[in-house]
C-alpha cells in the first residue's frame, strides 16, 4: 500500500510539472498585459513600463519560466500584481472560506444523495423513486447560477418583503457587527449566511449522487449474493444497508474523488453571486486580471487536488473493498 | 489623465453645483440624531479596492477611500471646485515659479504622530522616483520639479514649467514618513502598509478583508476645524459583484448605500420605498472610436454618416433611462467652458445615405448593405468591453447602422484583449469611455486628438487622428487665460470635432447610486460619490 | 474549471475511473416476454385507403383506431395550421433566407411523411412477429419503449428539434430586430408579447424559438466532437496497449487535471468567442471523460474471442478498430453523449454568466438569462423563460439519457 502511494505519488511529478509549463505559457501568451488591468488605462506608456519591469515582465519568457520555476521550488508563490501582497497570503484568506462552504456542503450532499439513491433502488417504480427522479433530475438539469438567483430571490429577497419568520442574508460570510455578537449568536450568524450556497450546491450536486448510488444499488441487488443473503432470512433492513450498501458505495468514492478538488476551488458561480470571498474568485479574478503568479499558484493547487482526489479514491478502494490489494 | 503636454491655462471652473443636480438623500425621518454617534454605514460596491497609498495609486475609488476618508490632502475642491484648504492651512504663490504652503499643526497619524512638512517632501520624493511608477509623480506632477523644507509646517515646491491653475498639482495628502522611510521605493507597491494604511483622515483603517469588506473606524482625533471626527462609528464597504444581488442587499437593509447602480434598475428603485435613487452628472464619456488610419474610417464623410445614422436619444432614453446626456465632445456639459449649443450631427438617415453615396458607398446588390465601387461591402467590426451598458449600446448601435446600410459585427470581449487591440489601433470601430480624472480640459483634448501623440506607439490618441487645425485650437484653448478667449477656443474646437468625428462622442453617463432611507447626510456630485462620507449617519 | 457543474459526473459517469455497466457480450440472445404486443391486422379496405389519402389518420378512425388516427391526424392539422398562420412567411420567397428554406422543406417533408406512413400502415396490413434472433438493439428499444419518462422526454427534444427548425413560422416577431426600443423594452408578458421583451424591446418568444437552434446546435455539435475525439483516443489506447496507451492516458489525465476555467479565458481571450470558438472548447475540452470509459471496455473486448479471431483472420488493426471493437463499445458512449448535450447546454450558459458567451445579437438561452439577471427583480420574465427552457431540455435530455441507459445495459433491466 505504501509502496502504491508512493508509486503514485512519484509518478503524479511529470504530470504535474507538465500541466505547471502549460499554464504558465499559455497564460503568458495570451492577450493582455497585467499592467493595462490594473492600472488607469490612460497612464504613460513609459510608466508602464516600470511597472512592467517592477514585476519583471521585462525579461524574455524562458527567463521567466525558469525564474518562477525555481522559485516555486522553494515555496515562495511570489507577489500578487494585482493585490501587491504575497500570493501566499491570499490563499491563506480565501482557502478557509471555501472550505467553510464546501465541506459542509460536500457532507450533505454525499448523505442526502445516498440516501435518496438508497431509498429510491429499494422502492424501484414507486410513487417516491419517480418522483424523487423528477424532482432530483429537476435540480441537476438547472444551470447553477440560474438556480442560485432563483432561492436567494425567494429565501431572501421574498421572504423579507412578505414577511416570512424567517428571512436569510443574501450575500457575505458574516453580518458587518460580527465581532460584537456573543458566542451563540456567532454561530446563529454564521449558519444564516451559509445556508443559500449550501443549499444551492447540494441541491445542485445531491441529484448526481443519488441517481450514481440507485444505479449502482439497482445492480447490487440482484447480484447473487444479496439473494443468498434474502434466502438465509437476514431481514431486509440488514440486507440493504450492510450487504447492497457496502459493495454499491465502492463507484461512489470515485465520485467523492471527483469532488475532492471542488473543496478547494470552490464553485466561481455561487461565490460570485452570494459574494462569498473564497477560491473560485480568487482564481476567475486573478484570470481576468492576469495576474499571473496568482493564476500560477491557484491552478497548480488545483491540479494537485485533482490528483490526490484520485489517489484518495483509489486508496479508500481497498480500504472499503478487501479484495482490491495494491501492491 | 495623461499629464502629456500642455497643461497650462485650465479654465476655472465655477458654480459647479448650481449646474449640477446634487440630491440630497431623502431625510426622511429624525435628522437629529447625529449627537452620540452616526452608528454603522454600510456601503455596497462592486469591486475590490486596490492598495491604499496616494504614490501608488491609480483606481477610482481607492482614491477617495484616500482622500476622504483615511488620509488629509492638502487641498480639497470646494463647491465652485476651486482649491480649498485642507492639510495646508494657507499658501503664496511665487509668480508662476512655485508655491509655498503653510501646513496645519493640528493634524496628526493615526497613531498619534504629527503631521509634518517632511512627509509631504517625503512623499513627493517618493512619487517623483521613477522607480516606484507613480501614476502621481509622472502625470500629475510633471510640472512641478523640487520641493523644500523651510520648518516643521512649511514646505515650498518650485515648478518645471510656468503653468495656470498651479495649486491643483497638490489635491494628493502625504504618507507617514516615519513608516514608510524604510521601504525601498521598488517595493513601495507591494509594501503591507498598504493593506493597513496608517492615515491622518476623518476615519482610522479598521480592517480589510480581500472580496468581502473594508471597514474604516471613526478617529476622535481629527482637526474640528476640518470637519472634526467622522460622524459614523464605523463605515463598512461591502465588496457584492453582482449588481442584482447587490440591489436584493439594498432592499433586505444588508447595504445602506448601493454604489454604482446600473441604469436599468432606476425603474426597480423608484418604485421602492425604502430607497432613494442618487443621479448626479458623472466624468465619464462614452463615444465610438473609429479608426482614423483605415478605410473605411480614413474618409470622414463616412465618419460623418455613422453620425448621422445614430439616434442618441433613442439610446438615452431606452438604454440609459434617461441618466445621461448628449456628449459633443471632452467638455462636460456642466463646465463654464461647455458649448451647449453646437449640437451634434442630426439623426437624419436620409443625410447619411446620401454622405455615403458621395463616398462611393451604395447598395449595389440591393441586399441592403453598401458596396464600394470594388465591390466591398460596408462591413466592420465594432469592439466593446462585456460590460452589460455597453454591450447593450453596441447592440443598439449595430441595429441602427445596419438601417444606414452598414453591416456591423459586433466583437464583445475581455476588457484587456480589447484594450490591447485598441491601443495598437488592430481595429475599425471600438465603442468606449474616457473617464475625467480631474476638472480639466486641455489634458483629455490632447490626449485623445492631437497629433503629435498619434505617432507615440501605444498612446491614447487610439483613433489616429491627425488634424493641423484641431492641433492649433486645442493648443490656443490650453494656452489661453481669458475666459472668453478659453470659450472661443473651447467652441470652434467642439464644432470642428462634431465636423469631422475623429471620434464619435455619444452621451455623458449620469453616476447613479442608491441610499436606504435610515441614511442621513449622503451628497454626491462629480467630486465623487463618497466625498461626504465622514458625514454619513444612519437611524434606526 | 473550478465549479461544481461540469465535474459533476452522470450516472454513467465521463470522468470516473470505475467502467460504465456495459452489456459485455455483443449479442443478447432473449426468449422471454417478447411476445408481439400488437394483433395482427389484415390490408384496409379501400375506402379506408381513400379516406387516409385525403386526409391522413381519417381511415385509421373509420377502421376504429381513433388513436392511431389522432396520432396522424393531430400533427397534420398542426403543420398545416402553422402553414396558414405564416403564410405571409412561407409563401414569400422573395428574400427568403436559408433558415426559411429549411423551414419550408421541412414542413413539406413532414407533411409528406405523415400521408405516406398513414396509407403505408393501411395498405401493408400488420405483420409483426419476433424472430428468435432479435438484436441487441431491438431489446433494448423494446425496454426504452416502455419507460414513459424516457419517452416524454424524447417527445420534447422532438418538437424542440422541430421548432428549431420551423422557427422562422413559428416566431411572432423577429428574434433580432429592435423596435421602437423606447416604447417597447421590458414589457411584461401580454398577448402582444406572449412572454414579454428584453432591453431591446425584442421578444422573447421569438428569441427562445430561434435560440434553441443555436442551443441544440452547440450541444449537438460539441458533444459530437468530444465522443468523437474520446471514443477514437479511448479505443486506441485500449486497443494497441503498452507505450501509445500509456502515452495517450497520461495526456488524458493532463487533460483532466488542467484547471477548465483557466483554459476556457485563455481561448476566449485569444480567439473573442465566436460560436466557432464556443463549439470547439466545449467539445475538446470535455472528451477525457468518455476515452476512459471506452478504453475500459476496449481492454476487456480486446481479450474475447471474436477480436482473437479477427486477429486469426488477419485483419488490420485499423479494422479491428473500426469495425469491431467501436460498434461494440457504442451503447456506453450513446449514453455519455445524450447526457452531454445536456450538461454543454448548461456549460454554455455558465460561459454567458461569465461574460463569455457567443456574440451579440445572436440570441442563445444562455446568453439571454445572463443578460436578464442585473434585473430580475424589475423584469423577472426576461432570465426566468429562458432559464426554464433550459432547464426543460436539459431534463429531457437526461431522461432520454437514464431510459437509454436502462435499456441498454441487461442488468438494469427488470
Amino acid at each position: 500500500m505504501g509502496y502504491f502511494i508512493l508509486r503514485r505519488l512519484l509518478g503524479a511529478i511529470p504530470l504535474l510539472l507538465g500541466i505547471a509549463t502549460l499554464i504558465f505559457f499559455v497564460l503568458n501568451l495570451a492577450p493582455g498585459d497585467p499592467t493595462a488591468f490594473m492600472f488607469n488605462p490612460n497612464m504613460p506608456a513609459e510608466v508602464l513600463e516600470q511597472v512592467r519591469r517592477n514585476f519583471g515582465l521585462d525579461q524574455p519568457i524562458h527567463i521567466r519560466y525558469v525564474k518562477w520555476l525555481l522559485s516555486f521550488f522553494q515555496g515562495d508563490f511570489g507577489y500578487s500584481f494585482a493585490q501587491s501582497r504575497p500570493v501566499a497570503d491570499i490563499l491563506k484568506e480565501a482557502l478557509p472560506n471555501t472550505l467553510m462552504l464546501t465541506l459542509g456542503a460536500l457532507v450533505l450532499v454525499f448523505v442526502i444523495g445516498m440516501a435518496i439513491g438508497v431509498l429510491q433502488a429499494v422502492r424501484q417504480y414507486s410513487l417516491f423513486d419517480s418522483s424523487s427522479s423528477i424532482i432530483s433530475l429537476f435540480f441537476y438539469s438547472m444551470p447553477p447560477f440560474w438556480l442560485a438567483l432563483m432561492l436567494m430571490l425567494v429565501f431572501s429577497l421574498k421572504a423579507h418583503q412578505w414577511g416570512w419568520p424567517i428571512a436569510f442574508p443574501p450575500t457575505g460570510i458574516t453580518s458587518v457587527d460580527y465581532e460584537f455578537l456573543s458566542a451563540g449568536a456567532k454561530v446563529k450568524d454564521r449558519l444564516m449566511h451559509l445556508f443559500l450556497p449550501t443549499l444551492t450546491l447540494t441541491l445542485a450536486l445531491a441529484a448526481g449522487v443519488a441517481r450514481y448510488t440507485r444505479g449502482q444499488m439497482l445492480e447490487v441487488v440482484r447480484q447473487d449474493f444479496i439473494r443468498t443473503a434474502r434466502a438465509k432470512g437476514l431481514p431486509e433492513r440488514t440486507v440493504i444497508l450492510k450487504h447492497a450498501l457496502r459493495n454499491s458505495l465502492i463507484p461512489v468514492i470515485t465520485l467523492l474523488g471527483l469532488y475532492l478538488p471542488l473543496l478547494f476551488s470552490g464553485t466561481v458561480f455561487i461565490e460570485t453571486i452570494f459574494a462569498w470571498p473564497g477560491m473560485g474568485r480568487v482564481i476567475f479574478d486573478a484570470i481576468f486580471q492576469r495576474d499571473y503568479p496568482l493564476v500560477m499558484a491557484t491552478s497548480f493547487l488545483f491540479a494537485v487536488m485533482t490528483v490526490l482526489g484520485s489517489l484518495i479514491a483509489d486508496v479508500l478502494y481497498a480500504l472499503v473493498d478487501p479484495r482490491i490489494r495494491y501492491e | 489623465m495623461s499629464g502629456v503636454g500642455s497643461r497650462s491655462a485650465r479654465w476655472a471652473v465655477s458654480r459647479v453645483l448650481a449646474i449640477a443636480t446634487l440630491l440630497l438623500a431623502g431625510c426622511g425621518g429624525d435628522a437629529g440624531t447625529g449627537g452620540e454617534g452616526g452608528g454603522t454605514v454600510i456601503v455596497g460596491m462592486r469591486s475590490d479596492f486596490s492598495g491604499i497609498n496616494p504614490v501608488t495609486n491609480s483606481s477610482y475609488y481607492t482614491t477617495q477611500i484616500i482622500n476622504y476618508g483615511l488620509f488629509t490632502p492638502l487641498i480639497q475642491y470646494d463647491a465652485d471646485l476651486e482649491p480649498e484648504p485642507w492639510l495646508a492651512e494657507s499658501w503664496e504663490l511665487h509668480g508662476d515659479t512655485g508655491v509655498t504652503f503653510r501646513l496645519r499643526s493640528d493634524v496628526t497619524w493615526h497613531d498619534g504622530q504629527p503631521v509634518t512638512a517632511h512627509d509631504v517632501l517625503f512623499t513627493f520624493e517618493l512619487a517623483k522616483d521613477p522607480e516606484t511608477a507613480s501614476l502621481l509623480g509622472t502625470a500629475f506632477l510633471a510640472d512641478v520639479a523640487s520641493a523644500s523644507v523651510a520648518d516643521d509646517h512649511t514646505i515650498s515646491f518650485r515648478f518645471a514649467r510656468p503653468h495656470a491653475q498651479a495649486l491643483e498639482d497638490f489635491w494628493w495628502p502625504p504618507l507617514p514618513r516615519h513608516l514608510l522611510q524604510d521601504v525601498p521605493a521598488l517595493e513601495l507597491t507591494n509594501a503591507p502598509f498598504n493593506r493597513q494604511p496608517v492615515g491622518s483622515g476623518p476615519f482610522r483603517f479598521g480592517e480589510w478583508r480581500a472580496n468581502e469588506r473594508l471597514v474604516l473606524v471613526r478617529n476622535p482625533d481629527f482637526p474640528a476645524a476640518l470637519g472634526g471626527p467622522a460622524a459614523p462609528e464605523r463605515l463598512v464597504f461591502r465588496i457584492v459583484p453582482e449588481a442584482g444581488t447587490l440591489l436584493t442587499e439594498l432592499f433586505t437593509g444588508g447595504v445602506h448605500v448601493d454604489i454604482p447602480v446600473l441604469p436599468e434598475q432606476v425603474a426597480q428603485i423608484e418604485s421602492n420605498s425604502s430607497a432613494t435613487l442618487l443621479s448626479f452628472p458623472g466624468t465619464t464619456v462614452y463615444f465610438i472610436g473609429w479608426n482614423n488610419e483605415k478605410p473605411p474610417f480614413n474618409d470622414a464623410r463616412v465618419r460623418l454618416a455613422m453620425a448621422h445614422a445614430i439616434d442618441r436619444e433613442e439610446i438615452i432614453q431606452a438604454l440609459l433611462h434617461g441618466q445621461g446626456e448628449i456628449a459633443t465632445s471632452t467638455i462636460p456639459p456642466w463646465s463654464p467652458v461647455h458649448p451647449g449649443d453646437v449640437r451634434p450631427p442630426a439623426f437624419d438617415r436620409a443625410r447619411a445615405g446620401q454622405l455615403l453615396d458621395e463616398a462611393g458607398w451604395t447598395d449595389r446588390n440591393g441586399d441592403g448593405i453598401r458596396e464600394n465601387a470594388a465591390g466591398r461591402p460596408l462591413t466592420f467590426t465594432m469592439m466593446s468591453s462585456d460590460d452589460p451598458l455597453r454591450r447593450a449600446v453596441v447592440e443598439v448601435l449595430q441595429n441602427q447602422l445596419r438601417q444606414a446600410g452598414a453591416n456591423v459585427d459586433v466583437r464583445v470581449m475581455e476588457f484587456q484583449t480589447m484594450l490591447a487591440a485598441h491601443k495598437e489601433r488592430n481595429y475599425d470601430a471600438v465603442f468606449t469611455n474616457w473617464v475625467l480624472d480631474n476638472f480639466q480640459v486641455a489634458g483629455s483634448a490632447f490626449s485623445l486628438f492631437h497629433s503629435s501623440q498619434a505617432d507615440v506607439p501605444l498612446s491614447t490618441n487610439r483613433s489616429g487622428t491627425r488634424s493641423p487645425a484641431l492641433d492649433r485650437l486645442i493648443e490656443r484653448g490650453a494656452r489661453a487665460t481669458d475666459p472668453d478667449a478659453q470659450r472661443a477656443a473651447w467652441r470652434e474646437f467642439t464644432e470642428l470635432v462634431q465636423r469631422e468625428q475623429p471620434v464619435t462622442f455619444m452621451f455623458w453617463l449620469a453616476e447613479l447610486a442608491a441610499v436606504r432611507d435610515e441614511v442621513q447626510g449622503v451628497e454626491m456630485d462629480p467630486r465623487g460619490e463618497l466625498r461626504t462620507m465622514a458625514r454619513w449617519t444612519v437611524s434606526r | 474549471m473550478s465549479d461544481a457543474r461540469d465535474r459533476r459526473p452522470d450516472v454513467p459517469d465521463p470522468e470516473s475511473a470505475a467502467p460504465l455497466p456495459v452489456p459485455t457480450e455483443p449479442i443478447v440472445r432473449s426468449d422471454a416476454g417478447v411476445a408481439a404486443s400488437e394483433p395482427l391486422r389484415p390490408r384496409a379496405p379501400r375506402y379506408a385507403l381513400v379516406l387516409s389519402a385525403l386526409l391522413p389518420g381519417s381511415g385509421h378512425m373509420a377502421m376504429g383506431e381513433p388513436f392511431r388516427g389522432l396520432l396522424l391526424l393531430l400533427p397534420w392539422g398542426a403543420l398545416l395550421g402553422i402553414m396558414y398562420w405564416a403564410r405571409a412567411r412561407v409563401f414569400d420567397w422573395q428574400g427568403a433566407s436559408l433558415d426559411e428554406y429549411v423551414a419550408f422543406v421541412t414542413v413539406v417533408a413532414l407533411l409528406l411523411f405523415l400521408w405516406a406512413s398513414g396509407l403505408w400502415d393501411l395498405s401493408v396490413g400488420r405483420r409483426r412477429t419476433v424472430d428468435a434472433g432479435d438484436s441487441q438493439w431491438a431489446i433494448a428499444a423494446r425496454h426504452f419503449r416502455r419507460n414513459r419518462p424516457a419517452l416524454v422526454g424524447l417527445g420534447i427534444i422532438f418538437v424542440l428539434y422541430l421548432v428549431a427548425l420551423l422557427a422562422p413560422y413559428l416566431a411572432p416577431y423577429d428574434p433580432i430586430a429592435q423596435q421602437d426600443i423606447a416604447r417597447t423594452s421590458f414589457r411584461p408578458p401580454s398577448s402582444e408579447f406572449l412572454l414579454g421583451t428584453d432591453k431591446f424591446g425584442r421578444d422573447i418568444l421569438s428569441r427562445i424559438l430561434y435560440g434553441a437552434r443555436i442551443s441544440l446546435s452547440i450541444g449537438f455539435i460539441a458533444t459530437a466532437i468530444s465522443i468523437t475525439i474520446g471514443t477514437l483516443i479511448g479505443a486506441i489506447a485500449g486497443y494497441a496497449g503498452g507505450k501509445v496507451d500509456s502515452a495517450l492516458m497520461r495526456f488524458t489525465d493532463m487533460v483532466l487535471a488542467f484547471p477548465r476555467l483557466v483554459l476556457l479565458i485563455m481561448i476566449v481571450a485569444l480567439f473573442s468567442p465566436s460560436m466557432t470558438v464556443i463549439i470547439l472548447v466545449l467539445g475538446l475540452t470535455q472528451w477525457p471523460g468518455t476515452t476512459r470509459i471506452v478504453r475500459g471496455d476496449v481492454l476487456s473486448l480486446r481479450e474475447r474471442e471474436f477480436i482473437q479471431a479477427a486477429h486469426a483472420l488477419g485483419m488490420t488493426g485499423s479494422r479491428i478498430v473500426m469495425r469491431h471493437l467501436i460498434p461494440n463499445v457504442l451503447a456506453p458512449v450513446i449514453v455519455t453523449a445524450t447526457l452531454g448535450i445536456g450538461n454543454t447546454i448548461v456549460l454554455e450558459a455558465g460561459l454567458s454568466f461569465l461574460g463569455m458567451g457567443v456574440q451579440p445579437p445572436t440570441p442563445t438561452w444562455g446568453s439571454m438569462v445572463a443578460d436578464g439577471r442585473d434585473n430580475l427583480l424589475g423584469a423577472w420574465w426576461v432570465a426566468t423563460f429562458p432559464g426554464l427552457t433550459i432547464v426543460l431540455v436539459v431534463l429531457a435530455f437526461n431522461l432520454v439519457g437514464d431510459g437509454l441507459r436502462d435499456a441498454l445495459d441487461p442488468r438494469l433491466r427488470t
